[in-house]
């Protein structure tokens, strides 16, 4: 008798995948129950005093998206010429209200994550962590974030797995998301250039570069020509910087953040980050300068003489680049610094980083973080020049910020014996902090 | 782990050589790092020290502080920006009404003031939201027309963060050092982008220096 026996590896991997595929998405689905419990639990207690609704979604820029995406680009002279269209062209074709575009947004910023944890092979703690991100909450509200995640998530893992369809995609949709093309032109050309001659053919190289800048380029225009032909100024989006001030100028001490004292530790968080990244940039600029013309040996190979990954690389230029910008820009007002580094998907190669140093160097690396959180402390006007704080009020603040700051380190890095514990505790507190500034969002109160 | 069955079990006594500091042990990251003898205790102290030395109060005394009290029955009638609910000490408050774009408006000759070289200002105010775009600013001029000698803008916004309850905001001024006793110093507010009616009570100067 002849019987037809399943073959023994088609039995066993497709439950294996499935059971993959449920460990990946298992922090995902995690923090989303998190934050729903959190948010209804202080609702119920009166903390948070209002749900989120089609009106009070429309707050700050999610309204100037979602009048892009009902009339286009209708007046040359206009800031919503800054705003880029991948966001408003998704709303004006699918017609959702802005609860249905939120979803959505929480979705890309969830598949941007997910992709990110495939690619970096990050563990729960580093995905729950870098989900909490308290600024990643304009993931959540009709703004640009979520897309922009997706698209930088998707260039960072084609950079990190070297897979060119994927880079070009992300540039092209990052770049469609959001008026980033200058940081991230400058931040592709720095990752590919410290990688030059290690291990490729050169014309490869060079293939791999235009490619990147010419789908920045390609989206660039594209902006340009839909501006062009609604209004006729297809550098609308550029002038726009003049009319809100945006001119280079030294930056005024104190730094301060017009959003105020509730996020201007998070924008500090986020200087800290880009002046550690323009310092690694350096260093690592100047070993490629003095090295680029050797082939690595076998023995440099073994002695971790190469770059760190491009994604790294990039991740370290783009928050040098934001950071730039950020500070020259805006006479001093740090403002949307927070944004542009910590909701993004470069911290969370960054914080992925800091697991991967040795020991010693993480060591070295929370001492320069201590140092920078020192020197920023400073910037904001010491424990004597902080607006309306009293020297001990100024200890205090600052001394959690400093804390904040080593808590990122010690979980990323794993230095302390309580990394575990440490790490729920800053999971939790960003979790508190994200809602908090939901709920300021939904209120009309500026945050960022 | 242990300091808080140390200290619950009164493993730390109360009146040892750092009688008070034992309540900082719990700000230490690592518990056991305390029990290295001298370390941990050293940098405790440090902490304490810091931080009382950095929680004392100034001794200053206002040179100038207006309550407003005093304007009632001066200006007849009174004016719509005399109000009496809210007020944080007496009967009278300042409102910058939501028509208004400046308010307050203290003018003082530096002379006058003591000539401060460090001057503090500060001021108890009651926002209603967190939507208000509102400054206190210190500014001081020289002649007609006046020259701007200094000039410096504090955001109240920023800072406050508990709405409808009256919140001290303060900062401190470094005045130039070329300042004559006919300059004015002058301390106002201002409001922009839109428009609400706040309150401001208590406003006092103090020569730090």
């Amino acid at each position: 008798m002849e019987t037809t026996l399943p073959r023994p590896d088609a039995a066993g991997t497709r439950p294996r995948r499935l059971a993959r595929l449920g460990a990946r998405l298992a922090p995902l689905l995690l923090h989303t129950g998190v934050l729903v419990g959190l948010y209804a639990v202080l609702y119920t207690l009166g903390i948070i005093t209002q749900l989120p609704d089609n009106s009070n979604l429309l707050s700050w820029d999610a309204d100037l998206f979602h009048r892009i995406a009902q009339t286009g680009y209708d007046d040359a002279a206009s800031g919503i010429n800054a705003f880029f269209p991948l966001l408003p062209g998704i709303w004006h074709f699918t017609g959702f209200s802005a609860i249905q575009i939120s979803l959505l947004n929480a979705t890309c910023l969830l598949a941007g994550m997910a992709l990110l944890g495939w690619a970096f092979r990050l563990s729960n703690r580093q995905l729950l962590v870098a989900l909490s991100g308290p600024l990643l909450l304009f993931g959540l509200v009709p703004y640009a974030e979520a897309l922009f995640f997706l698209g930088s998530a998707v260039l960072l893992a084609g950079l990190h797995r070297q897979r060119l369809g994927l880079v070009v995609l992300g540039l092209v949709v990052a770049c469609l998301a959001r008026s980033a093309a200058t940081l991230l032109i400058p931040s592709y050309l720095f990752a590919e250039l410290l990688w030059w001659g290690r291990g490729h053919w050169r014309w490869a190289q060079l293939g791999r570069l235009l490619a990147g800048i010419a789908a920045c380029l390609v989206a660039l225009g594209g902006v340009m020509l839909l501006q062009y032909r609604s209004h006729g100024d297809a550098l609308a989006f550029y002038k726009v910087h003049a009319l809100w001030g945006h001119i280079w100028q030294p930056p005024l001490l104190p730094l301060h953040s017009s959003a105020g004292i509730n996020v201007l530790w998070l924008d500090a968080t986020a200087l800290v980050v880009a002046g550690l990244s323009l310092l690694s940039c350096l260093v690592l600029g100047l070993h490629w300068l003095t090295s680029w013309r050797t082939t690595p040996t076998a023995t440099a190979v073994a002695a971790q003489a190469l770059p760190p990954s491009k994604a790294v690389l990039f991740s370290l230029s783009y928050c040098v680049g934001a950071g730039y910008f950020i500070v020259f820009y805006q006479a001093g007002d740090l403002v949307g610094l927070a944004r542009y580094v910590l909701a993004s998907p470069f911290f969370v190669v960054l914080f992925w980083q800091l697991g991967q140093l040795p020991r010693q160097r993480a060591r070295q690396l929370a001492a320069a973080v201590l140092g920078a959180g020192l020197l920023a402390v400073l910037a904001l006007g010491g424990l004597g020049g902080f607006n309306s704080f009293y020297p001990g009020q100024a200890l205090v603040y600052f001394g959690l910020f400093l804390l904040y700051l080593l808590a990122y380190v010690a979980v990323g890095a794993r230095l302390t014996p309580w990394f575990r514990e440490a790490g729920t505790a800053l999971y939790l507190v960003n979790c508190l902090v994200m809602l908090y500034l939901l709920d300021l969002f939904l209120h009309v109160i500026w945050i960022n | 782990m242990l300091w808080p069955y140390k200290v619950a079990l009164g493993g730390y006594p109360l009146f040892s050589r750092n009688p008070p500091l034992f309540l900082l042990y719990p700000l230490s990251l690592r518990a056991n790092f305390l029990h290295k003898p001298g370390r941990g205790r050293r940098a405790t102290c440090w902490a304490a020290a810091l931080l009382l030395a950095a929680c004392r109060p100034a001794a200053e005394q206002p040179i100038s502080s207006i309550g407003f009290e005093d304007v009632e029955g001066w200006v007849v009638p009174t004016p719509p920006w005399l109000t009496n609910d809210p007020v944080h000490n007496g009967r009278r408050a300042f409102a910058l009404l939501n028509t208004e774009n400046y308010g307050l408006n203290i003018t003082r000759p530096w002379g006058s003031l003591g000539r401060p070289r460090t001057l503090e200002v500060g001021t108890w105010v009651n926002l209603p939201h967190g939507r208000t775009h509102v400054a206190l600013i210190v500014q001081v001029n020289r002649g007609d027309p006046a020259e701007v000698r200094y000039y410096k803008l504090i955001p109240i916004h920023e800072v406050v963060k508990r709405y409808n309850t009256w919140q001290l905001v303060h900062a401190t001024h470094e005045l130039p050092d070329d300042l004559q006793d006919d300059d004015i110093v002058k301390v106002y507010a201002w409001q922009w982008d839109a428009h609400y009616t706040l309150f401001f009570d208590d406003i006092y100067l103090k020569k730090l220096r």
